[in-house]
Parts: C-alpha cells; sequence; structure tokens
C-alpha cells in the first residue's frame, strides 16, 4: 500500500520545528525515528542523518561541534518569492512551473533563477517520493482524515471538487494548513471528476464480520424454513449488496489498470491536475481538447464496465425495471462516445 | 441432468438430489454470466427471459430443499 511519504532530505526538514535554526544531534535522531514511518527506506537512522549532512544540496550542515546541526541561512529572495507563491495558491508545483511564475515576476534571468533556487536548501519546501512536485513544510497531510470519515459514513466516492468543503467543514481542517494528496495514495483513486475511496481493502474486516453475523442466524434457522424464510433472504440481501459493491470497486480499479497504461500511462498526478495546470501552460488548446475528450471517453468506459457489476447485482434482485434503467444509461453513453471518438478523428484530420 | 449409468439406488436419493440442487446453483451464477453478456449486447428482452427462468429454478431449488429438508428426517424413522 502506497502512502505519500516525504523523501528523506523532507524528513528532516520537517525535523526543524518552526524557529528553530539548530538542533543537537540526539535529538533529531529522536524526532527522525518518530517520523519514520515516513522515511522511505527502512535504513539506519543514523545513518541516513549522515547522508543527509554528506549530499552536495543539504538543507543542514553540521554546526560548530559535531554534536550540533543547524539549518542552513537561505538568503536569496527568490526563496522568499516561491515560498509566497505556494502558499497563495495552495497547490504543490513542480520546479518548472514555479520557475515560470517567477520568471514573470522577478529581474532575473532563467539560468540565475534556476541555479538559485534549489528548493532542497530551503526548510520550508517538502517533496514525497514518487512526486515531483514541492509542497510547503507547514502543510499536513490530509489523507488519513479524508480516509477515516470516509470509511466512517461509508463513502466510496466522492466528487473532488467536495473533497475541499468536506475537509474546511464537516473535519474542520482548515484548508490552509492541510493539503489533501490522494494521488500519492493507494487508498484514494481519482477518476474523472470522482474520488473513489478503497474503503474495501481496509475495512475488508469491518464489512465482512456484518454480513457473517447475518448469516449466521440464516444457516441456523434454515431447518424451519417456512418462517424464516423472509430473514434469510434479507440476510441474502445484504451480501449481495455488499458482494455488488466490493465487485464495483473491484471491476472499476481493474478496468483501470486496463485502461490507463496505454492512454495516460506516466501521470503520477491525477487528471484534474493535467487539466489544471497543462492548460496554463504553452500546450496548443486543440491538444488539450483532444485530451479533454479521451478523457471524458474513458470516463464513460469505465462507467459502462461498472454497470455491467450492477447488473449482476440487479439480475439477483429480479430487478428488471432497474436493468432497463441502465441499458438507457449505457445506449446514451454509448451514443456519447461515438460521438466524442468522430469529434476526436474529425479534430486528427485537420 | 444426472449422469449415472447404474439405476437409481435408493439409499442415495437425497444425495443426488442435493446434486441436483448444486447443479442449479450452478447454472444460477452461470447465468449471471450470461446476463453481463446480454446486457452488452443490448438484448433486453432475452434478459427479462432470464430473469424469469431465474425465478423458476429458484421456486423449484426450494421446493426441492424443503423436500430433502422433509422426507430425510422421515426416512430415519423405520418400522422397528
Amino acid at each position: 500500500m502506497r502512502r505519500p511519504a516525504y523523501t528523506t532530505l523532507s524528513c528532516i526538514k520537517k525535523v526543524f520545528r518552526p524557529g528553530e535554526r539548530s538542533l543537537p544531534r540526539t535529538d533529531i535522531i529522536d524526532r527522525l525515528t518518530d517520523c519514520l514511518p515516513y522515511v522511505s527506506n527502512g535504513q539506519d537512522v543514523e545513518q541516513t542523518l549522515t547522508e543527509i549532512l554528506q549530499m552536495p544540496v543539504s538543507p543542514v550542515r553540521v554546526g560548530r561541534t559535531e554534536a550540533i546541526i543547524e539549518l542552513l541561512p537561505v538568503s536569496h529572495p527568490v526563496f522568499e518569492l516561491a515560498y509566497r507563491y505556494l502558499r497563495e495558491i495552495h497547490t504543490p508545483r513542480t520546479i518548472e512551473q514555479i520557475l515560470q511564475k517567477l520568471r514573470k515576476n522577478s529581474p532575473l534571468s532563467w539560468n540565475q533563477l534556476t541555479r538559485t533556487l534549489v528548493l532542497e536548501q530551503d526548510p520550508r519546501f517538502v517533496q514525497f517520493e514518487q512526486d515531483q512536485r514541492w509542497y510547503l513544510a507547514e502543510w499536513q497531510v490530509a489523507n488519513d482524515h479524508v480516509f477515516a470519515y470516509a470509511a466512517r459514513n461509508q463513502m466510496d466516492r466522492i466528487a473532488l471538487r467536495s473533497v475541499l468543503p468536506l475537509m474546511e467543514h464537516e473535519l474542520k481542517l482548515s484548508s490552509k494548513e492541510y493539503v489533501f494528496v490522494p494521488e500519492l495514495d493507494d487508498r484514494f483513486r481519482m477518476e474523472g471528476e470522482n474520488l473513489y475511496i478503497c474503503i474495501a481493502e481496509d475495512g475488508a474486516a469491518q464489512a465482512d464480520s456484518v454480513p457473517v453475523t447475518a448469516q449466521e442466524p440464516a444457516v441456523e434457522q434454515l431447518a424451519q424454513t417456512e418462517v424464516m424464510e423472509a430473514e434469510a433472504q434479507t440476510a441474502a440481501a445484504v451480501t449481495d449488496a455488499t458482494a455488488t459493491a466490493e465487485a464495483v470497486t473491484v471491476t472499476t480499479e481493474a478496468a483501470e489498470t486496463a485502461t490507463t497504461p496505454p492512454t495516460t500511462n506516466p501521470a503520477p498526478y491525477p487528471k484534474e491536475d493535467v487539466t489544471m495546470t497543462t492548460m496554463t501552460a504553452t500546450q496548443p488548446v486543440n491538444e488539450q481538447v483532444e485530451q479533454l475528450i479521451r478523457q471524458a471517453v474513458s470516463l464513460l468506459e469505465t462507467r459502462n464496465q461498472e454497470m455491467q457489476a450492477e447488473v449482476v447485482g440487479h439480475f439477483q434482485q429480479s430487478n428488471m425495471e432497474a436493468i432497463e434503467i441502465l441499458m438507457k444509461e449505457k445506449h446514451k453513453n454509448e451514443q456519447a462516445a461515438n460521438g466524442l471518438l468522430q469529434v476526436i478523428s474529425a479534430l486528427e484530420q485537420q | 441432468m444426472i449422469h449415472t449409468a447404474t439405476p437409481i439406488c435408493i439409499e442415495k436419493r437425497f444425495d443426488t438430489l442435493r446434486g441436483i440442487i448444486s447443479q442449479y446453483h450452478e447454472r444460477l451464477t452461470q447465468m449471471e454470466a450470461t446476463v453481463v453478456e446480454l446486457f452488452a449486447t443490448n438484448q433486453l428482452a432475452a434478459i427479462s427471459k432470464s430473469i424469469e427462468e431465474k425465478h423458476r429454478i429458484e421456486r423449484l431449488v426450494k421446493k426441492l430443499e424443503h423436500f430433502v429438508e422433509h422426507w430425510e428426517e422421515a426416512a430415519e424413522i423405520g418400522i422397528d
């Protein structure tokens, strides 16, 4: 299971609390051990520390004695600009994106900027493993909170745009202090406008225990069928419902793994982020449009996969009307997908 | 459905019946797969037919189970 994990360099930055410029080596090791689950490789803390100190670009250095480790002073104003920029947009950015932004607002040349703005040196910026983007060290990760909330309320999907309001109003997490990083977390899956939460895996124990207890009495009472049949049926309905719910997540997962590799393979970022960030970049509009349409098509395809699982559920409950409704939806989706594909081919011909 | 070359043994009648029931259950799970296929090929009428078929099988299974339960208990009681 993948969780957002700070890079080792970022770990050492998180160890220094705001205002602290230097720390005894022992304190650092203590605190590093505390956040060890975030240290990616389970190697010795002491060794990690010496490695960090030996790195060519490191935010820390040995102080007056070996026992003191201090943060490097960061003096250049561009760091402050970068810090303010990230703080203002409250979104992680890659160094290229930050440089682009700063280039507009500062008189420095591109070369000067790239040489001076080494965010590795500044304790205010941190990175996660497998993510190029820079985050602010003051931001907290809200993933656990969001996941706990979803598990509590048995939510398996949230619209992406309602995550922020949820964090702010339901979980009382200040949007200035917390960031939500679903794309580095295997418990969350982004698909188009929706965020899927895989409660099935973590909550498997809970989810399973409910139908089991419901089933057991049903098994016992099998001897006296007539009276207890109704109960058994409801129990079966419960298991069916959970089974289909799980099946849905499983199939969508499968569908995702099946569909994403060919289309958007090297995209560790969420699709939404792609649209948001590349929009501002220099990509020509028609390419963006094509990309968006392709996203829409893949969205429709995954929905079709979901529907197959739903059909089985409705079939088990003999719900013909629901199947008819699904069929209509499928028809519509197919027409939409066809139309979109035509648009794409028209775009490609131009 | 029963591929027994030998004539039906009376002692094994309930086991045979249980075999039939489990075959029906298998059939039901197979039907789920066919329904998915039918759905993919937009055959609404066929789906509704298979739902009817499913109902029929479920009724049969219920009756058979009831039968086995009822008479298996009675079979234990001999003349002695």
